[in-house]
């Protein structure tokens, strides 16, 4: 079976959240919740829910973005969506759910919507310093950001045992 | 010619996401487009969640069918729930008894090439639909 797991983290003062394979409903809820707890704990900018490892977005999924969205908007945050693939969209188009959402091409361009790069200043300070740390925008890692300051939060969803007739 | 089949029982909420990734890996054996890959299992997703949230319990039927040279997929879903009973109203769409937003039934119409819905009030109901690809 698939592995239900989605793993939160925060990047250039965005939450950003990868929504992995097919979840099951209780599983997508969980996440719903635990991004309103992240949004509300720490002050980021915006949340990006990147949807490029779907293959599906049903009415239900398309309902929890666009309450998630309405709800991090209530907590000054933004929600933009990322990753939607085309057959994604024309299906999406044809059950005529509204997400709400802002919507980017993929995941740089999301977090660069909510923090465009000169805004940026990163928070040198919990850096365990070891040469001059002059990040500015140009040779911003973010591979190092993700290891570095950022916490994680994973929601694992352990599937129900299921009998299946085929 | 006999074609693959592949029954899904809709009993528990995992179910849907099984049935939903069976429909995409026989559509993708139908050669169905990505676009039209995902439009089945979107469909198959609404079906198969109305079963578990209104009927409890029913069945999701796959196969791939073929008329005058062209390839395509059925999808049938099949339960003994409650039925409907305003069935102008849900094939309308935003219409839902279930504090949901109402757009899968009427959605499902949509994605698919062929509709059709046959539901008696405590009888169940079976929904049957064709994609060609
Ligand atoms: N299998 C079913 N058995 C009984 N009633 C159903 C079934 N599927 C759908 N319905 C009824 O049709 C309504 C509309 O369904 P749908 O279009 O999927 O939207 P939603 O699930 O969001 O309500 C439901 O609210 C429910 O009343
Ligand atoms: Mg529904």
């Amino acid at each position: 079976m698939l592995l239900h797991k989605t793993t939160m983290y925060i990047t250039r003062e965005c939450l950003v959240v990868p929504i992995q394979a097919e979840l099951p409903d209780d599983a997508l809820l969980q996440i719903q919740i635990d991004i309103l707890e992240k949004v509300n704990a720490s002050s980021v900018r915006g949340v990006v829910i990147d949807f490029s490892g779907v293959n599906i977005l049903d009415s239900f999924l398309g309902r929890m973005v666009s309450d998630t969205t309405k709800m991090t908007q209530l907590l000054g945050a933004e929600t933009v969506v990322t990753g939607l693939n085309p057959g994604i969209v024309a299906s999406f188009i044809d059950l005529g759910v509204d997400l709400n959402a802002r919507i980017a091409f993929n995941l740089d361009q999301g977090i660069n919507l909510l923090t465009p790069e000169e805004d940026f200043v990163p928070d040198i300070e919990e850096e365990g310093d070891e040469e001059e740390n002059s990040c500015d925008s140009e040779d911003y890692n973010e591979e190092e950001s993700l290891k570095d300051d950022y916490e994680e939060s994973t929601t694992n969803y352990e599937p129900p045992t299921t009998n299946y007739e085929l | 010619m006999r074609h693959k089949e592949k029954r899904v029982s809709i009993k528990n909420e995992i179910d849907i996401v099984e049935a939903v990734f069976e429909s995409k890996t026989l559509a993708e054996t139908a050669g169905f487009s990505l676009t039209a890959q995902c439009a089945v299992s979107t469909a198959v997703s609404e079906l198969a969640r109305n079963i578990f949230k209104y009927a409890v319990k029913g069945v999701i039927i796959l196969r791939i069918i073929e008329k005058d040279g062209n390839i395509g997929m059925e999808v049938v879903a099949e339960d003994n729930g409650p039925g409907i009973e305003n069935l102008n109203l849900v094939m309308k769409g935003n219409y839902s008894t279930g504090g949901s937003l109402g757009l899968g039934i009427s959605g499902v119409k949509r994605l698919m090439d062929e509709f059709s819905i046959d539901t008696k009030k405590r009888q169940g109901l079976r929904i049957i639909t064709r994609k060609w690809a």
